[in-house]
Formats: C-alpha cells, structure tokens, sequence
C-alpha cells in the first residue's frame, strides 16, 4: 500500500536516510505530489542554511566568565573613587623603585582609598596586546575583583588570589580603564597600556 | 533562502539602525526551566535572578561566540567579543522590547562587536590565527539571522535537536543525541521529523521560506 509518506520519511528521503522498504513507495509518491516534492526541497533548503553558521563550542572557562558578570558589581556603578598615579616607569624613576626596565615593560603605581598597588604591563607576542599583572595589598584580607574596561565596556573579568594578585593575558592596548572592586569599595582609575 | 520576516528597525550602538527580526511569544508549557521563553528569562534577568541569567548564556553563548568566528576572529578575540555581548546584554536588560527576537538582538551585536575588534587588529593579525572562514555575504547573513530567531521560538527538545543535527560544529552520533535527551536512538527520527515540520510552520508563517 503506497500511504502518504510522513514528514518524518520525507526528512529521510532528503537524507538519505530512508528505510529501504519504503524507498519505492515514497520515490513514486514525489514523483506524483507537487506539495511532497516541495517539503522535500524545503527540508534540503533549511538543512543548507542551518551548516551556513556551525555552532562551536568555545573554552570552557568563558562560560563561567560570562555567568560571572552579572553579579559582577561592576554593573552595579558605583560610586567609584579615582586612583591617583604615584609613579609610571615610562616617564620617570622614583628612588627605591626598580625602574631600569627593558622596552617591554611598565610598571605604574597607584595611591587610592584601598591603599597603593601595583600595575605591569608586559608585552606579548602580538602587537597591539600585552599582559597586565599586579598587586593589591587588601588591609581586611579577602579578594578583589578586576576588570578592564574599553570605551566603558568590560573586555576582561578577574579575581585577585588569596594573596591580592592578578594577572591579565592578551589585553588590548586599546583598554583604558581598570576597575577594582574590593568588599564596598569601587576604584577606578584611567590606564594607559602603551608601551615605551 | 534570505527573508525579511517583518523586522524591526532598532537603534544601534553607534546611532545607526540595524534590522532585528521582531521577537514573538510563543506559549509553550513550562515543566522544564530550560524551556521557559526569551522574554520570561529577560524578565527574571530584570528582577536579578542569576538562575536566569545562566540560562540565558547556556542558551546562547555558543551561538554568540560561532558569530564572532564566523566574522573572522580569532578563539581568543571571538571569547572577548562574546564577553563584550553578554555585557551588553546586561546593560540593555531594560530597554529590550517584548517584540524584538533575542538571538536576533545577540547576533547582531555579536556581529558588530566582531567587526570592531577586528578593524582594531586587521594590521597586526598574524596569519597563523585567521580562521579559514570568509565573512558571509549580508544575504546569508539574513538567512542564519531568521533561522535561529525560528530557533528560539521553537525551544525545547525540538530545537535542542535541531541543533545537534544539523548546526553543531561538532556534529554528535544518533546515538550521543539521544542519549542527551534521554531517548531511544529509533525515537529520534520520528522526532525529528515532528521538529522540522514545526520548523517550517514557523518559517513560513510570516515568509516565503
């Protein structure tokens, strides 16, 4: 008996994928029926566009990342305290500071209400990128959280270790704020991840 | 296949508009949290629920990082342009209409978030990390946008399937699919020709396709 094929079969069909004892059967029903003969196409259609974008899986740890913004307080504003620059490698040396760096790399210092911290920017195999590590020295223990911002909008997400370090990898120049956010205290301050 | 299904002319970052396939509600029971709607995990995102939020970027971060490769970036700058999308997404949690598609909305900020982070680094890009992948043509571009917009309103197993079928880079056995939706592997075919009828209806309701 020649039934009417289901879509299901059809989807088969187009797949090559068909029983073979339903094969005659349904060959001869396209063959007959405009509007099975257009399902067919249809499916063949969307499976074409549906391999127009695979989907990829990327590395595990960004969807912890992208989870982690939302109760990321930097969404929350502020308010924000400015950090005050204490010293910049690239433009002068202060006593008792190591400040005889190669053309790679840059240390900057900051002063703000959670206390002073370190910043260095290292470069990286890829212009137009560098590595920025640093150091908070939190009085109430605890970590802190670090992100860099470009044009207001977050580019990287961190959290300090237990002993207040960070490090940041592939960073673009480009990036011109760091924000930290340390218990209840929000400070930002304008960065410049230009190399000398 | 590229079809206009009544879009929606929305304001774009840099002031200019750009074409989001309008979102619509589509009742569907809600036994499964992973099935609830677009707009009802928006709403629960607006109410800071992080369940919902979570949900939101099981959906969709693979979708929003496959755009910013197929745009020509590397795995790392497509991480950060999915990065810089979710953070836009926050940010515009309450300005998103009930009307606007959300994976629409994703694809396209995804796909100018790409194009910015590679005009800042077209000169310096090494050669061993472009991806062999040319930029698609807008036409195709309309095409990938209507279909998971479909997607997304279809939800559920259908589109889980769906997915795994024919979209996943990885392309899964019968055999892997239907023991991720806990089915025997002679149910999926059945299921799946129940799924893509159901896709067609959906494409097919506004358009030619």
């Amino acid at each position: 008996m020649n039934r009417p094929p289901t879509f299901a079969e059809l989807a088969d069909w187009a797949e090559g994928r068909l029983a073979p004892d339903r094969q005659v059967a349904v060959h001869e029903r396209l063959r007959q029926d405009p509007e099975a003969r257009r399902s067919v196409e249809w499916i063949g259609g969307f499976i074409e566009a549906a391999r127009l974008l695979p989907l990829v899986t990327p590395e595990p740890g960004l969807v912890d990342r992208l989870k982690a913004l939302f109760d990321a307080p930097q969404r929350l504003g502020g308010p924000w305290t400015e950090a005050h620059l204490l010293y910049d490698t690239a433009v002068f040396g202060v006593s008792g500071v190591r400040f005889d760096l190669g053309p790679g790399e840059r240390h900057l210092a900051f002063e703000s209400k959670i206390g002073r911290f370190v910043v260095e920017v290292i470069t990286t195999a890829r212009e137009q990128y560098v590595d920025v590590a640093g150091l908070l020295l939190l009085g109430g223990g605890g970590g802190a959280e670090i992100s860099l911002l470009e044009d207001g909008v977050a580019r990287k997400l961190v959290h300090t270790d237990n002993h207040g370090a960070f490090a940041i990898h592939d960073v673009p120049t480009s990036v011109d704020e760091l924000r930290i956010v340390a218990g209840e205290d929000h400070v930002r301050l304008r960065l410049d991840l230009q190399l000398p | 296949m590229a079809k206009d299904r009544g879009a929606l002319a929305v304001p774009a970052l840099d002031g200019s508009t750009s074409n989001v396939v309008p979102f619509r509600v589509l009742a569907r029971p809600q036994t499964n949290p992973e099935h609830a709607t677009d707009q009802e995990l928006i709403e629960r995102c607006r109410r800071r629920e992080p369940e919902a939020w979570d949900l939101l970027v099981n959906r969709y971060h693979r979708l929003v990082y496959s755009v910013a490769l197929r745009n020509g970036l590397s795995a790392e700058d497509a991480s950060d342009a999915t990065q810089s999308t979710f953070v836009a997404l926050i940010d515009s949690l309450d300005r998103i209409r009930a009307e606007e598609r959300l994976s629409s909305w994703l694809m396209t900020v995804a796909r100018r978030q790409s194009w910015k982070i590679r005009n800042r680094s077209r000169s310096v890009t090494l050669l061993d990390q472009v991806p062999d992948v040319a930029e698609q043509p807008l036409a195709e571009w309309d095409t990938v946008v209507a279909l998971h917009a479909a997607l997304a309103e279809l939800g559920g197993t259908c589109k889980t399937l769906l997915e795994a079928l024919y979209i996943d880079a990885e392309q899964p056995s019968y055999a892997e699919i239907a023991e991720r939706l806990g089915r025997s592997i002679g149910g999926i075919g059945p299921l799946r020709g129940r799924c893509l009828d159901k896709m067609r209806s959906i494409l097919t309701a506004d358009g030619p396709w």
